[in-house]
This record gives C-alpha cells, sequence and structure tokens, in this order.
C-alpha cells in the first residue's frame, strides 16, 4: 500500500474506478453505505449494483431532506417530546429518527455537526433549546458552512453552553471567540490571542433572552477593532466573516471530513487536503459538493480507508438493526449509546466525541458487547417485524456458513479469518437450545469479534 | 398438623379409578376433604363460566377488531392452535364438549394442612365420561416423555394411576387427583364410606359456609386461625406493616386478620360484569388503639359524600385520621420509617410557615376525606399544553373554619410566593394569585401560570398549563384543588344529601372519562409507543386505538372496604358497558 503522504493526489481524488483489485461489489457497496450513513440491508447493497458507485453517492446527494410524510412523524415525536419537557426523550427521539430516516446520509452529517459543534443537555438542559439546535444543523447539513457558522453562533443552546448568554462590552466573554477559532472553524496556530480578544469585542452584546437569541445594542462595543488584519467598527456578524474568510477555514473543515468519512489515521497531509479545501472555497463553503467528491473517490474505495475506522457507538447501534431492518425499543438503545461514550445530546466537552481508537477500550468492549446481546435479547427488538432466525431465514440464511456471510457481507469491512468462520460454525452446531437461541449465539459472537469493530 | 411445606403445591398429578359402586353422590364436595383442609375453593358450574367469557358479546366485538386478527396470524398463537387441535383431535371433542363433560358437575380444589397435599375433585356428566377422561390423560402421558413414569396400584380395589407425582383415580363421575398419598387416601374413604370427619363439619367452615351468597361462580375458604397457629407466616401476622402507603391501604385490615378466624371470597361473572368479595368476621376490638386512625373510634368511620362533578374519571371516598396517623407513626413504623417522618415533619413545617404539619395542619382537617380526578376540559384554554393531565382535587372539612379559613388562605399564599422565588431562580412560569369571594360565603383562591409573551396562544404548551392551583372554602368545607375549575365546581356544587357513605372506603374509576383522558393524550401515547416499542406511526396508532376500544367496552371498575355487623368486607367489581 502506498503511503498516504506520497499517494497520487489527482487519483485519490477522482471519480472511483471499479477494478479487478478492488470490484464494485457487495462488500464495496456495504463499505460505502456504512460511511455514508449505517450499515444496510443486503437487498439495497443489491439494489446498488445496478449502478455506478457515483450513481449511488449523486441519488443521496440529491436529496437534502426527508420527505413529508416522515418529517411529519417526526414532527409529531418532537412535539410530543416538548410536551414532556424530558431531555433524556430527545436521544431516544433522534435514536428513532436515524433508525428509520430515508436520507441516512443527512442524519450522518447532522450527527456530524453536532459532534463538531458540540453542546451537551447536560448543561443546557432544555429541550426545545437543543431540539432547535438539532434542526439547525440538519437543516444546513450540505449547505452552506459559512450560514451555518453564521447560525450557531447566535444560537441560544450554544450561547449558553459556552458563557456567552451575556457578553457586555465591560467584559468580553472570549469562551466562544476562543471555540470558533480553535475548534469550528480554524484549528490551533491559525490564531493569535489579540484576534481571539477583538473577536470577543465584536460579539458583545449578543445575549440569549427568554431563550433567544437578542442584540442588545447597549452592550455592544460600538469601537473600532482588529480581526485578521481588519480594522473598523465591526459587528459580531462582521467577526464571523472574518473567520470564515481566513485560509484555514476550508482547510480545517475539509481535514474534518476527511477524518469523519475516509480513515481515523493517520491524519491526512495537506496534499490531500488543499484539493477538498479549494473545491469548498470555491463552492463558498458549501459542503454537499465536498462530501459527493469524498464519497465518490478511489480514496474511500482504497485500502487507506476501507476497516480503517472504528465503529462508532451510533454506527454500531443503529447500524446493526438498520442491516436486518430492525426496530427497538429508542430509549434502552439511547441509554445504551450513552454508556458507550456516545450520548446523543451529551457530547462529552466542547471538542466533541474524540472518535476512532478511544471508543475501545477494556470497559466499552464489554458494553459493545452487551449492546449487541441486548439489541438481540429485548423482546421489543423485531427484524423486519419478525423474530431475527425468521427474518434471517426471510434473506435465505439457511445455514451457519449462510449465517457468517450475511453478517461478513452486512458488516465487515475486512474478513473474518476462516479458523474463526470455523471456530463459529462448530459453536453453532455444537451448542444446545432452540435454533433462536443458537442463531442469537452466533451472532452475538460474529458482534464481538475485533474485525467487526472496524468500519 | 401443618407441616411447613408450601412446595408441597407444584406439581400435579394423575392416576385413574373406574368402580361402578360409589357411596357418595350429591352434596357439598368439601364432605370429602379431611377437616385439616385449610384452603378450599371450588366452582359449581365450569360450563356456566365459560359460556361467560366466550359467548359473551364482548368477544365478538373483540374478535373483529384488526389488532386481534393480526395477532391470532402470529407464530405464537398458531402454536397454540396446532396444540389445541392436537389435543382436541386426541379426546375427539372440543374443548368446550370436553369441559362440559367432565367437568360437568363442578371441580373442587383443597389444600391439607395435616399432609402438605393439594387434591382436586372434577365431577363429570358421568361415569363413563370420565373413564374415557383417565384413558385419554393417559394415553397423552404415554405419548409423552412420561411413559417411563406411568405406574397403576390399587386402593381397596380400585386401581389408581400415577404419573411421575401425581396420582389420579375416579370413583364414579368424580375424578380425585393429588400430589399426596395420604391426602389421597384420606379422600377416597370418604367417598367410598361416605362417612368420616370432613371439612364440611368443620365449625369455622361451617360458619364461613353459611354467609355464602348464591349465585357465585366461584367461592373460596382460608383457615386463618389454623395458618396463624401453624406459625407458617409469622412474619405477616406482625402487627407492623413499615411502609406508611400499605399501612394506609391495609393497616386496619392487617389487624383484623391477627384476629379472624377465617375468610371466605366469593366470585361472580356475569355478562354485566366481574366482582370479587373477600370478606371476614371482624371485631371492632380487634384493632389496637394505634390503629384507631383507620377505622375511627368504634369502628364507626365513615367515607364522605362526595358532590357530583363533570366528565369524572376518579373518586376515593375514605375515613383515615392522617393526623393521628402522623403523630401515632413512633408505634405504627420500625426506627428507619420514624427518622423519615422526622425529616418530613421539619420540612413540612417549614414549607407550611412554622405550623406543625401533623397537629396544626393535618389535624385541622377531619378525617373523612375525599379525593376526585376529572378530565380536564381544555379546549377552550390557551395555552393548552401538550400532554393533558386530569384535575383532581381534596375535599374536606375542617374542625374550626372561623379560624382554619384565614390561616390557610395565608399559607396558601405564602406556597404560591415561595413557588415563584424558587420558580424565579429556574426560570420558571410564574404564578398569579387572584382571590374571588361568591355568593353563600364561599372563598376562591386560585393561581394560574403566567405563560411567556409567546406562548400566550400556544397550543403545544409545557405540562405545568394542566395546572393552577387553587384552594376553595364554604363554611367548613375545604377543597384544595389542582385547578381553579374543579376548585370553582366542588365548592359551588349542591351538597349530597347524605354526609357519609356507607363505607370505610370507596374508590370507582370510571372508563367513559378514562376513555376520554387516553384519548387527549392520543398523539402523545403514539410517540411514546413509537419510541418504547420501536412501532411505527401506524403500528403504533394502531396499539393505541386497541386500547382505547378497549377501554370503551368497561363502565367503571370499584373497590370498596366496609366493615359492618361483625364482618369486614372488600369488594372489587368491573363493570362493563351496557
Amino acid at each position: 500500500m502506498t503511503a498516504l503522504s506520497t499517494i497520487d493526489v489527482d487519483w485519490a481524488w477522482s471519480k472511483f474506478e471499479p477494478s479487478a483489485q478492488t470490484p464494485w461489489d457487495l462488500r464495496a457497496a456495504g463499505h460505502l453505505f456504512r460511511r455514508a450513513g449505517y450499515s444496510a440491508p443486503r437487498q439495497q447493497l443489491i439494489d446498488a449494483l445496478d449502478r455506478t458507485p457515483g450513481e449511488v453517492v449523486e441519488e443521496w446527494m440529491a436529496v437534502d431532506r426527508e420527505d413529508e410524510s416522515f418529517r411529519q412523524q417526526i414532527s409529531d415525536l418532537v412535539q410530543a417530546t416538548l410536551g414532556t419537557g424530558n431531555v433524556h426523550q430527545l436521544s431516544a427521539q433522534w435514536v428513532y429518527r436515524m433508525l428509520n430516516t430515508p436520507v441516512p446520509l443527512l442524519e450522518k452529517m447532522t450527527l456530524f455537526w453536532h459532534g463538531h459543534f458540540a453542546t451537551s443537555a447536560a448543561k443546557v438542559d432544555d429541550a426545545k433549546l437543543m431540539l432547535a439546535q438539532n434542526d439547525l444543523l440538519r437543516r444546513h447539513a450540505l449547505g452552506d458552512f459559512g450560514q451555518l457558522l453564521q447560525e450557531i453562533s447566535r444560537d441560544p443552546a450554544m450561547m449558553i453552553y459556552l458563557d456567552s448568554v451575556s457578553n457586555r462590552k465591560s467584559h468580553p466573554n472570549e469562551n466562544y471567540a476562543r471555540e470558533i477559532m480553535e475548534l469550528f472553524c480554524l484549528g490551533e496556530g491559525n490564531y493569535s490571542e489579540q484576534d481571539i480578544r477583538e473577536l470577543a469585542r465584536c460579539l458583545t452584546g449578543w445575549e440569549v433572552k427568554r431563550k433567544k437569541f437578542r442584540f442588545n445594542r447597549y452592550q455592544h462595543d460600538g469601537g473600532t477593532k482588529t480581526v485578521f488584519g481588519k480594522t473598523g467598527k465591526l459587528s459580531g456578524e462582521d467577526g464571523v466573516r472574518l473567520v470564515l474568510d481566513q485560509p484555514s477555514a476550508p482547510q480545517f473543515i475539509a481535514g474534518k471530513l476527511i477524518r469523519f468519512f475516509v480513515m481515523d489515521e493517520p491524519e491526512a497531509p495537506r496534499s490531500l487536503v488543499d484539493p477538498l479545501a479549494a473545491e469548498l472555497r470555491e463552492n463558498s463553503l458549501r459542503i454537499a459538493p465536498t462530501v459527493k467528491r469524498i464519497l465518490s473517490s478511489n480514496l474511500l474505495f482504497s485500502a487507506h480507508a476501507v476497516g480503517r475506522k472504528v465503529r462508532s457507538p451510533v454506527d454500531l447501534g443503529i447500524g446493526f438493526l438498520r442491516a436486518l431492518e430492525g426496530s427497538t425499543d429508542a430509549f434502552a438503545l439511547s441509554e445504551s449509546l450513552r454508556k458507550l461514550g456516545q450520548g446523543l445530546y451529551y457530547p462529552p466537552s466542547v471538542k466533541g466525541w474524540d472518535g476512532g481508537r478511544s471508543w475501545i477500550n477494556s470497559s466499552t468492549l464489554l458494553g459493545r458487547s452487551n449492546l449487541v446481546r441486548h439489541l438481540i435479547d429485548n423482546p421489543k427488538t423485531r427484524f423486519g417485524k419478525k423474530s431475527l432466525v425468521d427474518h434471517l431465514h426471510e434473506q435465505g440464511v439457511k445455514s451457519t456458513n449462510d449465517l457468517i456471510e450475511h453478517f461478513e457481507t452486512l458488516f465487515f469491512a475486512v474478513p473474518i479469518p476462516s479458523d474463526v468462520k470455523d471456530r463459529i460454525a462448530t459453536l453453532y452446531r455444537s451448542s444446545s437450545g432452540s435454533i433462536e437461541e443458537r442463531t442469537k449465539e452466533a451472532v452475538h459472537v460474529l458482534c464481538t469479534l475485533p474485525e467487526f469493530q472496524l468500519s | 398438623m401443618m407441616t411447613r411445606a408450601p412446595s408441597a403445591f407444584l406439581g400435579l398429578f394423575s392416576l385413574a379409578i373406574a368402580t361402578s359402586g360409589t357411596a357418595a353422590e350429591g352434596g357439598s364436595p368439601a364432605k370429602f376433604f379431611p377437616p385439616s383442609t385449610v384452603a378450599y375453593a371450588e366452582l359449581p358450574n365450569p360450563q356456566s363460566l365459560v359460556s361467560t367469557i366466550f359467548d359473551h358479546p364482548l368477544r365478538e366485538r373483540i374478535e373483529s377488531l384488526q389488532p386481534y386478527k393480526t395477532a391470532v396470524q402470529t407464530p405464537g398463537y398458531r402454536n397454540f392452535e396446532v396444540g389445541r387441535s392436537f389435543i382436541e383431535t386426541h379426546f375427539a371433542m372440543s374443548w368446550r364438549e370436553a369441559i362440559a363433560n367432565f367437568a360437568e358437575q363442578g371441580i373442587s380444589v383443597g389444600f391439607d394442612g395435616a399432609t402438605n397435599g393439594v387434591a382436586l375433585i372434577i365431577r363429570g356428566k358421568d361415569a363413563n365420561s370420565m373413564e374415557l377422561f383417565r384413558d385419554k390423560l393417559v394415553d397423552l402421558a404415554r405419548f409423552g416423555d412420561d411413559s417411563q413414569d406411568i405406574r397403576s396400584g390399587e386402593y381397596r380395589g380400585i386401581t389408581a394411576h400415577q404419573i411421575k407425582k401425581a396420582r389420579l383415580a375416579i370413583i364414579g363421575n368424580r375424578m380425585v387427583v393429588t400430589n399426596n398419598s395420604d391426602l389421597g387416601q384420606a379422600i377416597l374413604d370418604r367417598l367410598i364410606d361416605g362417612e368420616g370427619d370432613s371439612l364440611a363439619d368443620a365449625p369455622r367452615f361451617q360458619a364461613a359456609r353459611s354467609e355464602r351468597d348464591a349465585g357465585l361462580t366461584a367461592w373460596a375458604y382460608v383457615d386463618v386461625k389454623a395458618i396463624r397457629d401453624s406459625g407458617v407466616a409469622d412474619q405477616f401476622y406482625q402487627d407492623q406493616i413499615d411502609n406508611p402507603v400499605l399501612e394506609l391501604l391495609v393497616g386496619g385490615i392487617q389487624s383484623s386478620l391477627n384476629q379472624t378466624p377465617y375468610v371466605t371470597a366469593g366470585f361472580s361473572a356475569t355478562a354485566t360484569g366481574l366482582g370479587l368479595h373477600v370478606g371476614l368476621p371482624h371485631q371492632n376490638d380487634w384493632v389496637p388503639e394505634h390503629r384507631e386512625y383507620y377505622f375511627g373510634p368504634a369502628g364507626a368511620g365513615r367515607g364522605p359524600a362526595l358532590p357530583e362533578t363533570k366528565e369524572t374519571l376518579f373518586t376515593l371516598s375514605t375515613y383515615r385520621n392522617f393526623s393521628e396517623m402522623w403523630l401515632r407513626s413512633g408505634d405504627l413504623f420500625g426506627d428507619q420509617t420514624n427518622d423519615e417522618f422526622a425529616k418530613a415533619d421539619a420540612n413540612l413545617t417549614t414549607f407550611f410557615a412554622g405550623r406543625d404539619f401533623g397537629e396544626d395542619i393535618l389535624g385541622s382537617m377531619q378525617p373523612e376525606v375525599g379525593f376526585v380526578a376529572v378530565r380536564n376540559d381544555l379546549s377552550d384554554q390557551l395555552p393548552r399544553p401538550t400532554i393533558k393531565v386530569p384535575a383532581f382535587a381534596l375535599v374536606m372539612k375542617l374542625r374550626e373554619p372561623e379560624t382554619m379559613t384565614r390561616e390557610l388562605r395565608r399559607i396558601f399564599q405564602s406556597l404560591v410566593g415561595f413557588l415563584n422565588v424558587v420558580g424565579a431562580q429556574n426560570g420558571q412560569n410564574q404564578l398569579e394569585l387572584d382571590m374571588e369571594k361568591l355568593d353563600g360565603g364561599v372563598q376562591l383562591l386560585t393561581s394560574t401560570f403566567v405563560p411567556e409573551e409567546d406562548d400566550r396562544e400556544s397550543t403545544q404548551a409545557k405540562i405545568i398549563f394542566n395546572f393552577s392551583p387553587s384552594i376553595a372554602f364554604a363554611g367548613n368545607r375545604f377543597v384544595v384543588s389542582s385547578t381553579k375549575s374543579l376548585a370553582r365546581e366542588l365548592i359551588t356544587a349542591p351538597q349530597p344529601s347524605q354526609t357519609a357513605i356507607q363505607d370505610n372506603t370507596q374508590a370507582i374509576l370510571r372508563a367513559d372519562a378514562l376513555r376520554n383522558l387516553l384519548h387527549d393524550n392520543r398523539n402523545q401515547l403514539i410517540a411514546q409507543n413509537m419510541l418504547e416499542d420501536g412501532n411505527s406511526r401506524q403500528e403504533a396508532e394502531a396499539f393505541i386505538d386497541l386500547l382505547l376500544t378497549v377501554v370503551g367496552y368497561f363502565d367503571n371498575a370499584s373497590v370498596r372496604l366496609g366493615n359492618a355487623d361483625g364482618r369486614l368486607d372488600v369488594e372489587l367489581q368491573i363493570q362493563l358497558a351496557p
């Protein structure tokens, strides 16, 4: 495998051309579905093979919102959630949405922005505000990053989370100004302390009153400020715009998108990021074209990407169910995700989730195993409205080998070693208990393999 | 003497004897059980019970529901049907015909304290039917895994079968099934000889039997004294429950069970509903002084008659002297519970502006207490909450209305102020206090949540907009309500002609209001079902609509606790909609 630092960048970002070595087959389709959304049912993978990978991605990119009927269903759920005022119910509601969305890429991107503009309900403690922010992230998930940044800067949940609820000219709060540069837009080393102080002055007068953004002109510092070398009586919007204008902004976002979609590590070299950053800038920071390019690229289907990400808890739980057409108790699943470190609406800090290897440790490994076990044992979990065995039977799974092959296609980025397959087959045959119990046991074992933890 | 082995209840039996001559025909099956029987139940006409349930018009309505049709298509139900068909084919008759033949004249069951055995006597149509029944049962056992365990023996010329631990014999048109040989022999002796001391001769059983109502579907008797004397449930018979809620619910009954000789239960199932009546002899002096709060002095405490309200969901009328219970908590509960009482007392005393909670607050009320819950009609109200909660109120009488009205009014004002201060610190909506004086000396103190400017017209408001905490006074009548409309309705409603009901406690849940309440929250319930069960919107709607439909088949459910004429009665009723 060519080292990432010496990779042919033009080839990397060119449209994926299937070859004998990297064919467009069920395994490749499974990989694309996992990266662009979640693991998908076998039939969806088979259907995808009728088109080129580029056409599949093109179709996904054409849909930037769910259909009316699904949105109405979710709207009803949202109203019910707000009626309870229970912030924890929000997580369950989002789990339900992820499990049932007809547009997985949109949810995946919403989750990406949730981790990027991390805001925790543990501090905000207001279901309505958290939901409003989530809607904002979804609305702009594949849209204009500049507009998203402007709006998130005035988002009450974000302002509460980063203590900018009352940013007065006499005591400018530098918290948000620092995070917008370090974590949201530019990355370390691309700004000075002076820029932070001056941007904080621009943002003075931005307050949250009665859970809404309010500009208090009396608390706004109307004096002259200098941000990134630009001087004037800059407003908050001007300050955010100046941040967006920095050359490092598209670099930073493109780098994060590569890490999210392509590989956890190593960090993509500058040479690989530059073309995407240039494309972002050319498209006025519109996200969709860059995401499309990543998902259609040779790099995504290369050895640099396949199996080079660790399954996040969300990918694990939601992907497991979606691939098996499953439904379950969304409250229980959201609680399990929280225990595994990816509580929806509850990112651990303003830095969001570290992801990658941090998903795996001795405690979470056991937790991930338990999550699968709980899912298959929970009487509320159904697969295609049926039991696991009936569903698998309907999918043509008639033997242990079929079962292993089926799961390998749906979930495994790297092949399962043959001796492991043999051991699972032996275990299945030698186990006592009903077919249902033995199948569950075999599924559980498959989902605890080290190979399963990779995406 | 009864020995401790509740496991003797486990495992039923099979054994059959056919004989043409029997000494016992007719009469109560109790005469075949030994006098040491401590629990006995009989179902005189199983056919009638089956017919009441399965021929009820409600069955047809339930079967016409789509969710029912879906349910009978599930693999689990299909498996059950296959099993049932197999057994019906084996017996060459439907299961209903089987009950009509093999249990035509009743089923009785008893637990014998002397042997720790359980026995069942099934009385069928005739001897031939019972022989057939036995043969088919033995065949079934041979067909299964029990073929190695089938044995036969003889007792006084009667052949018996044993399958594993179960023994089965037939005598005339009766089948005796037991898990204990000694008990089986004792019953067979009485069946063959037609004599011998029996449960039917026991004085306590005779006393219980004489009080039995006619027309019951099933009747049961428990010899409480024998159980108590045996010491098998000493913990149950301790005088202390050590749980305040349980104490309030069953404290008085517990005292009675510590002394009463027996308990009977009668169950009735008719086309109009189900009823369960549990009765026991009771004397007022069995209730210790520290539990006087429960039944009142001389056991004369009665729940108050409550005024009529619209869309009533639930009413509870009871006699409980809460003040006395609070102050006697040291006698009623253990140390740990009393520590909690002490903490609660200190907090509540602060909450009630320094007035002693047990003495001054609870003590200012008479022990006749009513609780009313009604559907909260929010159709004309804005902001309107997404989740609709029923309005509820406590209806009481003050001991000294002249002084307490003013005190309670002031406490209410302080409370509202306190809640506003705490609410303001947490960004909660504020309460607006108001007072009205109506005709007849009626005073109404209300508090209403003030919506945010943007929420004034909301139809999806927060749950708190279900509430407008209020109190009302009229003479010695005092109402504490979750809404001002219910407070107004209760305090201005015409008072019932009787001041008290006949019972210590009576509770009624009305299905029509429950159905309306569920319907008000239909969207919420659907959403909850989607999230909890992973259902699609369509599936969740079907489930919730089924729930609403099923609730619509009922009229009300009630429970009453009465003590009069040396008896304590607990009665549960479920009435179907006409």
